[in-house]
């Protein structure tokens, strides 16, 4: 059972007074004294040769402080594993809108038009832009040297089969016993799925501001895991860890970009060049061309099923288009992992999985919310619902048949406190699934399990006074309320008032390591680390100065001499079980003349445990369901030949108020999670239904069935135009 | 974005001065919502920009039903769109007006610089084309009237010389009766730019068509008015057989760019579907 | 070389300003630059995201567009002036607050202005035109529902309050 908690009172965040008057400061709202002002040069080419490159007249131009190439800063690569990407390409660029060149001026405008003045020989070589035709035996190699590359370990990797293959991960049973379950079942369908890039679309773009002061270099970032961005730059610059010091403490939304990094790597060589405080900060013409969008893929999934419906075997074959670079991915094996989600939810004996991640000329992909889930949770739901249709089957029911259920786990042993059927059974009334719909609306569902990833952090809690105490934690705080959950949870276990309790975030070169925010380990991670700190603190002080009964101002007499301070880690260990359940129920009306997809009403219901932050919790749920509908209905990162046919806001659309449908959110069960008091992540979590569920739906209103994303109009269209 | 000299004139004949002496090196600036966007991109880069705020001539917005409607040049979409004497007097011009963008946008953004940057996505001019609107446009040489309908020659071009400034359109009275109104098809965002939209005017006396205007923005390189599918409409009754062979005359006038909000044939086919479905809206409107 | 030091003089949250500079540099970068108002947020710097939302005479316009040439003798109302002098929210400010109607905060600066001008023209919206006007601010964060609460709340506070 969850634990009853004081914390159903919905919070006041502790940073929302700075964030509602503009005075919460974002890493592009510092202008030190002496700034200059950073423009990057990108290749206009996807695959080209460096023939030289003239800055004379960049250099001359008034107000100009420094011009760096690749020349002058040397082969530096970089990456959150595989270290494959230059700082400033040398011989080579591999994508447009690989950085070339680099600029630091006296003003936004020297620096642009600097960067106008740099004149670049470039010679082009053949490119590829499909990753199936990327692995074939005479396709151009976009990485001949790999055999040179290096690890963030500082080791080399084993080489795959073909060079343009960046990672082929292969998971569960042999390819001998997946052919036999197979051929012993009733009926095998087999379906293939393609989804786009698609852009986080945070409002903040990437950025730094760096300076050095004696050695020591100073690094405000946008980047939402500080020490690794540490330990990233001193690799790849040979600047001592302990001489980097990483600050950030707003972030102007994550939604996974903002784990990498580019312009802190430029700016740091700027910065030194120059003797000057630089800012970086991309445009979003930029964003869009460069800085690590959701992996395309293209997905094909088997399942063999009884003639009762009862899943006996499930393989999918994922590859992803990796673009020119693997420095996005942070796993080791570097695909993006949630491609093994395709039917996690269900009970199945027999699974495989093979996952390619393959260079391409085109822009590098990096992690977006649930990487690698989004693609194979929309394959699986849309493959369960085709199973359905096939087999005459209700699909609720069929999923039903089929879903994990409370202590019998998966083969690997997890999902074993599975909250599947109930989140399914109250999505689908949330939309009153068993009344058949109007014509020309329909209802569809989608359910899904999300795993919390593994990661480790720690605070420092000091009591100042019997009623004042204060945590530090190098935390960034990307939007999901992580000071205020850190506050919560702290002062729930040292049994005080909120209002005693501060959090405190500090730099690299203070705080104590995190990890960061990343695979929805934040609550998990730096909250067990604040509650373990808080009862070591507990047993610190006496019962008595906590029990609730000081008044305010009062040191009451006690042996404690103040401060006290106490650290604690905790660590979210690979492969804990922390399942959480979700499932998305909609109602759309499809316009049969125009495809048209309105989505009347949806229904999101989340397994959840103990909720500690409740508008947080609602708004990563609400959000996360945005994040989705933007996904399914219009998100695309369109690339022709390499380049970025998306160049604005204006023309990568993300959704607006009076796009959103009402929503129910339902917090279902009271199984708890790994977190503490119980808790739950949900940060990567609303968005992974919904496109599946809203295709569902619409197969179910017109009988149109699309297996990519976007699922825009015209697709519906087209479609109805085939079925009429 | 490069930076430019910025002027400030304050009368018509001061401008015309400035844009003599300047040439092609000069931009105008009314709302900056164009120019500035265009600026930033890299994709205009004036060394002069000569900002109209406080030319008097060209604000302004006027309108009685005899003589119709004056809209300055300066006049903000957001203007339009509030404006009483426009929603009494050209209410399908309010209506199309809360169609562009964003109310932020709106706020900035003026009739002249939408007339002048001849974006053929834009939703003022189909619908001052239903109107019969006609833009005042001041040269060297004096001053020039031409119909909207008749100022677009190609994509972001009009027929403006370098050295002419619009300083106004004029909307003629009304046919009495006209039921005009508005439809953007918004498949993706409500913020977007149309995948095709359709403006149109009826008139309609004993059950027939006595007047008709059709116009379409996201078509082709210019918003087109489609006149062919109008003579399909006058002389005819308000039936559905009526409306559905003039909404079918449409896409066959159209030719439109394929680009992130649709194919070519698909905003073909929107575009019949919209002028339908409007001219239907319109015959109800009537009857109720 | 185009103009760089032009003396344009205008009025910032009921302050008068005076700041010598490239006419041409947008608003945004003035503010946030040349007066240390960074509460005025760049996000798409193309007029669609409205992170740049401020008052101009007290309509709401994108800073990202406008050359600071233009503001000659206006008045410009950012997010820092909403809160009264002693720092006391506004309506606006503290129905976000304590609706949740924000979540990283970066377009909430942006938010906040875009619904103080709603509310000054419109001051008991129906959730219909909230949702029409918030249509220009953008948030990935919170689906927009918590926001369109929020300002629901705050024109509910203002009718509480006597005028």
């Amino acid at each position: 059972m969850t634990v009853q908690l004081p914390f159903s009172r919905p919070e006041v965040r502790h940073e929302g007074h700075l964030k509602v008057t503009g005075s919460a400061k974002y890493t592009g709202d510092h202008y030190p004294p002496g700034l200059l002002h950073v423009a990057c040069l990108s290749s206009p080419h996807a695959h080209a040769l460096i023939r030289g490159v003239d800055t004379s007249g960049a250099r001359d131009l008034p107000g100009v402080h420094a011009v760096l190439t690749g020349a002058d800063i040397g082969d530096v690569r970089f990456g959150r594993f595989l270290r494959d990407l230059p700082v400033l390409a040398t011989d080579r660029v591999r994508f447009i809108g690989q950085r070339v060149a680099a600029v630091a001026a006296e003003t936004r405008e020297a620096a642009e038009e600097a960067v106008r003045l740099i004149d670049v020989e470039y010679e082009d070589i053949p490119a590829v832009y499909d990753p199936r035709e990327a692995l074939t035996a005479d396709a151009p190699v976009l990485h001949p040297e790999a055999a040179g590359y290096l690890t963030m370990r500082g080791d080399g990797r084993e080489l795959p089969e073909h060079l343009n293959l960046q990672g082929d991960l292969v998971a569960g049973r042999s390819e001998e016993e997946m052919a036999s379950a197979f051929a012993a079942a009733d009926r095998v369908f087999e379906h293939t799925f393609r989804t786009p890039r698609q852009h986080q679309g945070y409002i903040e773009p990437h950025g730094a501001v760096v300076w050095f002061e004696g050695d020591t270099c100073h690094v405000i970032s946008t980047n939402k895991a500080p020490f690794t961005l540490r330990a990233h730059l001193a690799t790849a610059t040979g600047h001592p860890a302990e001489q980097i010091v990483v600050y950030n403490r707003f972030i102007g939304g994550d939604f996974g970009g903002k784990g990498f990094s580019l312009d802190e790597f430029v700016a740091f060589y700027l910065a030194r060049a120059t003797g000057r405080p630089v800012r970086s900060v991309m445009s979003y013409v930029e964003e869009l061309s460069g800085a690590g969008p959701r992996h395309a893929a293209e997905l094909t999934l088997r399942t063999a099923v009884s003639s009762d419906g009862i899943f006996l075997a499930h393989s999918a074959d994922v590859v992803f288009d990796g673009g020119a670079y693997a420095a996005g991915k942070a796993a080791p094996d570097l695909v993006p992992h949630g491609g093994l989600d395709t039917m996690s939810a269900y009970s199945i004996a027999a699974t495989r999985h093979r996952l390619r991640t393959v260079y391409t000329n085109s822009v590098p992909g990096g992690h977006m919310r649930a990487p690698g889930e989004v693609q194979a949770v929309f394959a699986g739901e849309t493959h369960v619902d085709l199973i359905a249709g096939e087999l005459g089957l209700d699909p609720v029911e069929l999923r039903r048949r089929n879903l994990l259920r409370p202590g019998s786990p998966a083969p690997d042993g997890t999902g074993a406190q599975s909250a599947a059927g109930e989140v399914l059974s109250r999505a689908a009334e949330g939309v009153d699934w068993a009344t058949q719909p109007t014509r020309g609306r329909g209802t569809g569902i989608a359910v899904y399990r999300r795993k919390g990833g593994a990661g480790r952090g720690g605070v420092v809690l000091r009591a100042l006074a019997p009623d004042r105490f204060e945590i530090v934690t190098g935390a960034a705080d990307q939007g999901a309320g992580t000071v205020t959950m850190i506050a919560r949870v702290a002062a729930t276990a040292l049994g005080v008032d909120e209002s005693c309790v501060e959090v405190v975030q500090q730099p690299t070169a203070v705080a104590m390591f995190d990890q960061g925010a990343g695979a929805s380990r934040v609550t998990r991670v730096l909250g067990e680390a604040a509650r373990l700190a808080a009862l070591d603190m507990r047993d610190v002080l006496a019962g008595d100065v906590l029990a609730g009964a000081v008044p305010a101002g009062a040191v009451p007499a006690c042996a404690v001499e103040f401060p006290v301070e106490v650290t604690r880690e905790a660590e979210a260990p690979r492969g804990e079980a922390s399942d959480t359940f979700g499932a998305v129920a909609v109602e759309v009306e499809v316009d049969e003349l125009t495809g048209q997809i309105t989505v009347v009403r949806a229904a999101l219901a989340a397994d959840t445990g103990t909720v500690i932050n409740p508008l947080s919790h609602r708004g990563q749920l609400e959000g996360g369901f945005a994040f989705g509908l933007g996904a399914a209905l219009m998100e695309e990162l369109p690339v022709e030949d390499g380049q970025v046919l998306a160049g604005s806001l204006g023309d990568y659309k993300l959704p607006t108020a009076p796009d959103m449908p009402p929503l129910t959110v339902i917090n279902v069960g009271d199984t708890p999670g790994p977190g503490p008091f119980g808790a739950k992540p949900v940060g990567e979590f609303g968005n992974l239904g919904v496109a599946p569920a809203i295709g569902n739906a619409v197969a179910r209103a017109v009988g149109v069935r699309l297996q990519q994303l976007p699922l825009p109009a015209e697709a519906v269209w087209a479609g109805l135009a085939e079925r009429a | 974005m490069r930076l430019f000299d910025y002027h400030r004139p304050t009368t018509v004949g001061e401008t015309s001065a400035l844009m003599a002496e300047l040439g092609d090196e000069a931009a105008l600036l009314a709302g900056g919502t164009s120019l500035m966007n265009l600026a930033k991109l890299g994709l205009a880069e004036p060394a002069h920009v000569i900002a109209l705020r406080d030319v008097d001539e060209l604000h302004g917005l006027d309108g009685d039903p005899v003589q119709g409607l004056r809209l300055g040049a300066m006049t903000t979409l957001r203007a339009v769109e509030t404006s009483e004497s426009v929603r009494a007097l050209a209410p399908g011009l309010a209506e199309a007006a809360h169609h562009v963008a964003t109310v932020r946008i709106r706020n900035q953004a003026t009739v002249g610089g939408n007339l002048v940057h001849a974006d053929p996505n834009q939703d003022l001019p189909p619908m001052l084309m239903v109107y019969d609107a006609v833009a005042r446009i001041t040269g060297p040489d004096g001053v020039r009237t031409v119909p909207v309908a008749d100022m677009f020659v190609g994509f972001f071009e009009s027929v403006l010389e370098p050295d002419e400034i619009l300083d106004s359109v004029s909307v003629p009275p009304c046919a009495p009766g006209l039921r005009s109104g508005y439809l953007k098809f918004l498949p993706r965002t409500q913020d977007d730019y149309s995948t095709i939209a359709v403006a149109a005017g009826l008139q309609v006396r004993d059950g027939r068509i006595t007047h008709a205007r059709i116009a379409v923005a996201g078509g082709g390189s210019t918003a087109v008015r489609c006149r062919a599918a109008e003579t399909a409409l006058v002389g005819n009754g308000t039936d559905d057989a009526t409306l559905t062979a003039a909404a079918d005359i449409v896409p066959g006038l159209l030719d439109p760019v394929a680009d992130g909000r649709g194919s070519s044939g698909y905003k073909r086919d929107m575009a019949r579907v919209c002028t339908q479905r409007l001219l239907q809206r319109l015959v109800a409107e009537g009857a109720a | 070389m185009p103009d760089s030091g032009k003396r344009i003089t205008f009025t910032v949250n009921g302050l008068e300003r005076d700041v010598v500079t490239a006419p041409a540099r947008p608003i945004l970068d003035v503010l946030r630059e040349d007066l240390g108002l960074t509460g005025t947020k760049e996000g798409c710097s193309v007029g669609v995201c409205g992170a740049c939302s401020v008052l101009i005479d007290g309509q709401l316009m994108s800073a990202c567009l406008i050359p600071v040439g233009e503001l000659e003798g206006r008045a410009v109302t950012t997010v820092e002036g909403l809160a009264d002098e002693d720092g006391r929210l506004s309506a606006v400010q503290q129905a976000f607050l304590t609706c949740g109607g924000f979540q990283c905060g970066i377009c909430t600066p942006g938010q906040v202005v875009a619904a103080t001008a709603l509310l000054a023209e419109c001051p008991a919206p129906s959730p219909e035109q909230v949702r029409d006007w918030m249509m220009g601010n953008l948030c990935r964060c919170t689906g927009y529902y918590s926001i369109v609460s929020a300002v629901l709340e705050a024109a509910a506070a203002g009718r509480e309050e006597p005028a």
